[in-house]
């Protein structure tokens, strides 16, 4: 026998328990300094929303007699015209755009992985009509279909957050599939799908198993980036009106309205911004830490 | 390889291909893809598998050998020929009856890193033909006696293909066809991806396992010392069709047709004295394209013994009195060494 000892591989013996798949994932995840970091800041801060007002006195709804005024010891972030203390409001806008992302990013990422992987793997007729769907969602103008779409649910009474979130994210997966579409024509001509056919593998296992799993680099990516999507629709949503409606607040609608305070009370715009910022950039590192975790050929390369 | 000789003789071979065809359309560029030609990968193959034995199946790349191991798998479906297996015709079988079908036949790949998901853990590829057909509760326990049985540990089923050796990787992949218990493996250039050193070990394992599980192969590969070392039986592949078939010693001892005597030739022979007194054949040119192949005998553009007759009549692939089926006009069993060596 000229094959290489099995010894060789076999490490420290420390190593020999078994160990599952996802305890594998999260020991790589846990390695990757940044993403940690960058998920300890994001898990805080959205608990941390929930302290704010029983450390600092203020509700996102109170108004103070204190109007327009510089951050301070009372109110770390200042307050507005009519009295807001800017840091309640930051941080139920923070709890309230991280649920509005979620949802959407769910929502279209599953959508958006299912779909593509299934007209990869069929291609032809089924390729054709959900590739029509697809074409139709891009050249949608998203925004005054989703303004229309508001508009006919306030008439039947109120919109909420969340319905504003599943609708978006039923906009959003179209171009998520257009890419793991393109994806999975390539994995599909791989050997080891060939393979699973060969055992016996049912098109439900190969989609699952098989194409979405190898093509999950692009898909934490995309999701990553509808996270931040998410945000910036729904903020231009609540400029237009629809959505979120006062006395509700989202980080996008703060920073929207602090906008034209920017020079002159520049609290209003900047910090309510710096939540934003390092809410989205968090959400990103923590994309980067999975997409390295889920994929075990990168172990090697960092 | 020898077969055991106290198996019972069937009188049904294990498998059983019949005039098998695959034509590839070849298809025009551009938006209106019309065929505009056709590669005849295989044309006309015959063989037979007996339980128990090794058939080698030998050619250059592009013959069809490949080609011919996925009809029968029905990885590809064949244009026109029949594949039976136990006696059941394959062919117009439904995606569901060959899925039950797929259990008893199993394929093992050229490239191990290729045809190992690299998304899965061992555990998880060895366990997935048992999680398809659902033949044991006790998955964990089995993926451990398959690990152990192509000689590596039940513990690196935590780990990655990527960090294995080719050689172990290619265990893996024949643990992962093992794990059904099926009556024929396929071997699809099984050593061809592995240095020499690890070669011998693979096919060692090979061979112990059809004698401890009874198993069926059918070898392909391109190199005719590999197939030596295993088969009970060969087949010379030419451009998609057999050119002479027989017992090992038939086919290596006294070959009659001119390729697999070319082929033959160009062995190399671990004896300096011998290997220099040697006749050593030649050929000139490539294979032939397969999209447009040659007219009569397909071998004869680089065939030195190729007369008129060549050009016009397919040569079959009959006994004409040498012991073995050849596809040739004019063949003489020819001992490649023994002339040289008086």
């Amino acid at each position: 026998m000229a094959d290489v000892p099995v010894g060789i591989l076999a490490g420290t013996p420390s190593q020999t328990e078994a160990r599952s798949q996802w305890q594998l994932v999260l020991r790589r995840f846990l390695a990757h300094r940044l993403a940690v970091a960058a998920g300890v800041v994001l898990v805080a801060a959205y608990l941390f929303s929930y302290l704010a007002e029983p450390l600092t006195g203020w509700g996102y709804k109170d108004l103070s007699p204190d109007l327009s005024q510089g951050p301070s010891g009372d109110h770390w972030f200042g307050t507005d015209t009519i009295g807001h203390d800017m840091f309640a409001q930051s941080m139920r806008g923070l709890r309230v755009s991280v649920h509005v992302s979620v949802v959407v990013a769910g929502i279209a990422t599953v959508l958006g992985s299912v779909l593509g992987a299934v007209q990869g793997w069929f291609r032809g007729r089924v390729d054709g009509a959900l590739g029509l769907l697809v074409d139709f969602l891009l050249i949608l103008p998203l925004l005054p279909v989703l303004m229309v779409l508001g508009t006919r649910t306030r008439a039947s009474g109120g919109s909420s957050l969340m319905f504003v979130a599943v609708i978006i994210g039923l906009f959003l997966w179209a171009p998520l599939a257009r890419v793991v579409r393109g994806e999975v024509f390539s994995i599909r001509e791989k050997e080891y799908i060939e393979a699973a056919e060969a055992l016996g593998a049912s098109n439900t296992r190969i989609i699952f198993r098989h194409l979405i799993p190898n093509a999950m680099s692009s898909i934490i990516v995309y999701a990553t980036l509808t996270v931040a999507t998410a945000i910036l629709l729904e903020t231009a949503l609540a400029f237009l009106g629809f959505g979120i409606q006062p006395p509700e607040v989202s980080l996008g609608s703060l920073v929207d309205e602090g906008r034209d305070a920017a020079r002159t009370r520049w609290w209003l715009f900047y910090l309510p911004g710096a939540v934003l910022v390092v809410l989205v950039l968090c959400v990103n590192f923590v994309g980067d830490g999975l997409r390295d975790a889920l994929d075990p050929r990168r172990e090697q390369r960092r | 390889m020898s077969s055991p000789a106290d198996l019972p003789v069937e009188t049904t071979p294990l498998l059983e291909v019949t005039d098998l065809v695959k034509d590839f359309p070849i298809r025009s560029k551009g938006a209106i893809r019309r065929t505009v030609g056709m590669v005849q990968a295989v044309n006309g193959v015959s063989l037979h598998i007996n339980r128990g034995e090794t058939l080698g199946l030998v050619g250059e790349s592009g013959s069809g050998k490949s080609t011919i191991a996925r009809c029968i798998l029905r990885l590809i479906q064949p244009t026109s020929g029949s594949v039976r297996f136990k006696g059941q015709e394959l062919a117009g079988l439904s995606r569901r009856q060959l899925q039950a079908m797929r259990r008893n036949m199993q394929i093992v790949y050229q490239d191990p890193m290729a045809s190992l998901d690299p998304r899965m853990t061992v555990s998880a590829i060895i366990s997935e033909p048992l999680r398809i057909h659902r033949t044991t509760s006790d998955i964990g326990a089995r993926v451990g006696e398959l690990l152990e049985l192509v000689g590596l540990r039940p513990e690196h089923g935590n780990r990655y293909p990527h960090e294995f050796s080719g050689g172990q990787r290619q265990r893996i992949g024949i643990a992962r066809a093992l794990a059904l218990e099926p009556d024929l493996i396929i071997l699809d250039e099984p050593v061809s991806a592995l240095d020499v050193s690890i070669q011998a070990g693979v096919l060692n394992l090979l061979e112990d396992l059809q004698r401890q599980m009874g198993l069926t192969y059918l070898f392909v590969a391109h190199d005719l010392s590999v197939v030596r070392h295993i088969s009970d039986r060969v087949a010379v592949m030419y451009l998609g069709r057999i050119v002479e078939t027989g017992t090992g010693p038939e086919v290596y001892e006294t070959p009659a047709h001119p390729y697999t005597q070319a082929l033959l030739s160009a062995v190399p022979i671990p004896d300096p004295k011998l290997e220099k007194r040697r006749r050593r054949i030649v050929l000139e040119g490539d294979a032939p394209n397969p999209a447009s192949p040659p007219s009569g005998c397909r071998f004869r553009t680089r065939c030195w013994k190729a007369e008129s007759i060549c050009t016009e009549y397919d040569p079959e692939l009959l006994d004409l009195g040498i012991g073995h089926p050849v596809a040739c006009h004019f063949p003489t069993p020819d001992d490649l060494m023994g002339s040289e060596q008086g």
